[in-house]
Formats: C-alpha cells, structure tokens, sequence
C-alpha cells in the first residue's frame, strides 16, 4: 500500500505544473473549417471525375488526354489542402494523409495513361479516395472535441 | 478537508475510462468498415488478376493504393486514439482540479 501511495504521489509530482497551470492537455491540431471545407469540395470533385468516367468508359472520350486539365486542377487543389494542413501547429496526422492522397492521384493517373481497359481501374480508386477524404473528414470533426 | 490519494487516484481511473470506453465504441465499427473495404477491394484485384483480365503491373499499382488508402485510416485511428487520451488525462485533471479546489474551499486551480 505504501508503495501504490508513493507511486500516487509521484504521478500527482509529475501532473502538479499541468494543474497548477490551469491548462488541459494538446495532442492534435484544432479542428479547421478551411481544411474542412477543401478536403468536402475535393470530395465532390473527385465523385463527379469518377462518375464522368463511368459514364465515358470505354469510348474515346475517356481517354487521359481528356483529363489532363482536370488532374492540374485536383493537384492545385490538394497541394492548397497540404499547404493549408501543414501551416496549422500539431497537424502532421493530417498532413501524412493528404501526402497519401497525392500519391494515390499519381498512381490512378499512370494506370489512366495507360487505358481504363476494365471497370475495375475505375471502382476500385474511386473507393480509395472516398474512403481516404471520409477518414480525413472523420478526425477534421473529431478535431471540434464536442464542442 | 484532506485529500485521499486514493480515493483520488481511483476517482481519476474512472474518469479516463469512461472518456476512452465511449471512445473506442466509436473508433472500433470505423476501423472495422475500414478493414472490411479494403479487404474486400484487394480481394477483387487479386480475382481480375488471376482470370487474366488486368496486368501484373497494373494490378501492383492498384494495390498500392490500397496499401497508401489504409495507411490514411490507420493514421484516422491514430488521431482519434490521441484525442480520446488526451480527452481521458483533461478529465483526470479535472478531477484533481475539483478535488483541491473542494479541499481547499477556494478556487486554487
């Protein structure tokens, strides 16, 4: 018992300057509707370059050449979220994901250039990017702390 | 009145538990539909992969991507561990904060 007390003591030691401070503990970045509101446009972006494909699948008109102005603008888009993500203090969970997500654009784009010659190259990244902007999403709003 | 180490101690046990309980009731089903859709996307690229219908090199890129998309919902459960502890040590403290303050009979902390 005398050892639990000790050990007590010391924890309340060691938790005194963060209670005599007033103060809670930070582990995450403050919830920001800036990335909140790029990371839902890019969503939708993202949702509408799929579905136009669907539907453009296996004509001409699905063809990466058709898509190049599209990819410039969805990398501006990620690289202002990535910017944005990275300017905030104790955000690296955030900007880690983002980094993933431009890597996930570069790798649909080389299977693009190469030819959609199945559905699968269509479905299967598209539920890549829309699990990927859920789960950034999910921890932006976990970020409010119910407040 | 003094403080009990104890009773302290275990009031702030409580607290942190209930705050990381309710947490991981919503942290477990998120992880799981993660699993699940992953699971099952790779599960579909291996069977186009071996009837012959997508190429080797093509099919390694789409399982990067796999591999980079649960790297992002492991990060999500990483971030939403932290904010569960770091919820569960503020309301710690804020046991200790009523505790002293009660203890004292003013606003110390």
């Amino acid at each position: 018992m005398r050892y639990i007390k000790h050990h007590i003591n010391f924890l309340l030691l060691l938790l005194l300057p963060i209670i005599a401070s007033g103060c809670s503990v930070k582990f995450i970045a403050d919830y920001d509707e800036v990335t909140d509101k790029l990371v839902t446009d890019l969503q939708r972006k993202m949702e509408y370059f799929f579905l136009d494909l669907e539907y453009k699948f296996g004509t001409p008109e699905a063809d990466y050449k058709n898509y190049i102005e599209l990819y410039k603008e969805i990398k501006t888009d990620l690289k202002l979220l990535e910017l944005r993500a990275s300017a905030l203090p104790q955000n690296e969970i955030t900007v880690k994901q983002v980094k993933l997500v431009q890597k996930n654009l570069l790798l649909f784009e080389e299977i693009h250039k190469d030819g959609l010659d199945d559905m699968i190259f269509i479905e299967e990244p598209r539920k890549d990017f829309t699990l990927a902007f859920i789960n950034i999403l999910k921890l932006e709003l976990a970020k409010k702390r119910g407040e | 009145m003094a403080l009990d180490l104890a009773e302290l101690a275990t009031n702030m046990a409580s607290a942190a538990k209930e705050v990381i309980t309710e947490s991981w009731d919503d942290i477990q089903p998120l992880a799981e539909a993660n699993f699940f859709l992953l699971a099952e996307g790779i599960t579909n690229i291996e069977e186009k992969f071996l009837l012959g219908d997508i190429s080797e090199e093509k099919a390694k890129k789409l399982l990067r991507m796999k591999k980079n998309t649960l790297e992002i919902a492991l990060l999500t459960i990483e971030g939403l561990s932290l904010i569960a502890v770091e919820q569960a040590i503020n309301a710690a403290l804020n046991i200790v904060k009523d505790a002293v303050n009660s203890a004292l009979n003013f606003t110390l902390i």
